[in-house]
């Protein structure tokens, strides 16, 4: 049998395929006289091989056009066509066939005793996770949950003191139970402590703003100052100022053998109702600054 | 010719999770305790269409019985061509 080539392009117009564009420009208009409808009237063919010569030269007179259609042959006519996406198809197509070339058609024997053996033989159950939300005085003082954990029923767990956000708790054997017989896999606790409202967290420092009257901090005070493990007494020396920070050391969050601090920050509040005889001792006050307040405010 | 297991799975980029899915839906036909039989283009298909095209397993079943439907269609017209021809 004799395979038919399809008319290229180029034969269609009579040039090499490595024709110049100029040799292209003659060689269509030379055609076009010959063939065109109003030299040739009422011929049919004529008027189709007009068609094709003017189709043929609209793709090779234009450099991008001609150039795809170089690579991709007819393909590039079609609507739509992306060279782009034509070449990863052809390196894909090429790929598949260099892989497939290697076996013969239809079913190949392979020996699949490896990943038989290896299903076959007892094997660890999954992981399984969970997420526990703890509040602060929680991680402080440390906690214990019982989780429903499937194939396990109930599992106590002991969250010790200390947990942060993204702290991890693996119990061992608490996961999914092993297939055929194998060894339960772990369970996985990952922790994520609740923001509280007034206490803010760093590492194992605990941090909050503390009100304080004029008075408390011009004079100096001791007073009451709320923990998340009771009361503690805090002392305030004279003349602070606002936003001064004090330690209460071994305050903050214990883990292991260490323990934070708790930062309080002095938030100074002023006297919210009139009173002149506070604001004339206050007026005189101004003599009672050492230098300038602004005297280092320069920008 | 034996293939060993290691060679499907370097055909298939080292998805051992795929081989083991087809295996378990008959895809890939098991005849002994050791041996399958794997039709390889239709290994590398199952491969394509869940790396590259990132379809699901249900998608990739529906495509694949498709495809044997269409190249028998295909087989079917092919023989009704050919009898055609032979009463002409």
């Amino acid at each position: 049998m004799v395979a038919v080539m399809a008319e290229s392009l180029y034969d269609i117009l009579g040039v090499a395929k490595d024709a110049s564009d100029d040799a292209i420009r003659k060689a269509y208009r030379k055609l076009a006289r010959k063939h065109h409808p109003d030299v040739n009237p009422g011929n049919k063919g004529a008027e189709d091989k007009f068609k094709k010569v003017s189709s043929a030269y609209e793709v090779l007179s234009d450099a991008k056009k001609r150039a795809a259609y170089d690579e991709f042959g007819d393909a590039s006519l079609q609507g739509g066509f992306d060279a782009v996406k034509a070449r990863e198809y052809a390196r894909w197509q090429d790929t598949r066939q260099t892989r497939e070339a290697e076996y013969e058609d239809g079913p190949v024997e392979f020996d699949f005793a490896e990943m038989f053996g290896r299903a076959r033989r007892p094997s660890r159950g999954a992981e399984l996770h969970a997420t526990l939300q703890m509040e602060l005085h929680q991680v402080i003082t440390g906690t214990e949950v019982s989780l429903d954990v499937p194939g396990q029923g109930t599992v106590r767990v002991r969250i010790p003191p200390g947990a942060d956000n993204g702290s991890v708790v693996r119990l061992a054997g608490k996961g999914a139970p092993g297939p055929r017989g194998g060894p339960p896999g772990d369970l996985v606790i990952e922790i994520e402590v609740k923001a509280h409202p007034r206490l803010r967290r760093d590492g194992l420092d605990l941090s909050m703003d503390l009100p304080v009257t004029l008075d408390e901090a011009y004079n100096g005070a001791s007073i009451d100052v709320p923990t998340l493990e009771g009361q503690v007494v805090l002392k305030i020396p004279p003349r602070s100022q606002n936003g001064a920070k004090l330690r209460l050391r071994g305050k903050g969050i214990g883990r292991k053998d260490t323990r934070g601090d708790l930062l309080i920050q002095l938030d100074l509040r002023m006297p919210d109702r009139e009173d002149e005889a506070l604001a004339a001792a206050l007026r005189a006050s101004t003599t009672a600054y050492s230098k300038s307040v602004r005297e280092e405010l320069v920008l | 010719m034996k293939y060993t297991y290691q060679r499907l799975v370097e055909l298939v980029d080292g998805d051992e999770e795929l081989v083991a899915r087809l295996v378990e839906e008959g895809e890939i036909r098991q005849v002994d305790d050791d041996r399958v039989l794997v039709d390889v283009d239709r290994v590398l298909v199952a491969h394509t269409l869940h790396r590259e095209l990132e379809v699901d397993w249900p998608g990739i079943e529906v495509i694949l019985r498709l495809r044997d439907e269409l190249a028998a269609a295909r087989a079917r017209i092919a023989e009704l061509e050919a009898t055609l021809d032979a009463k002409k």
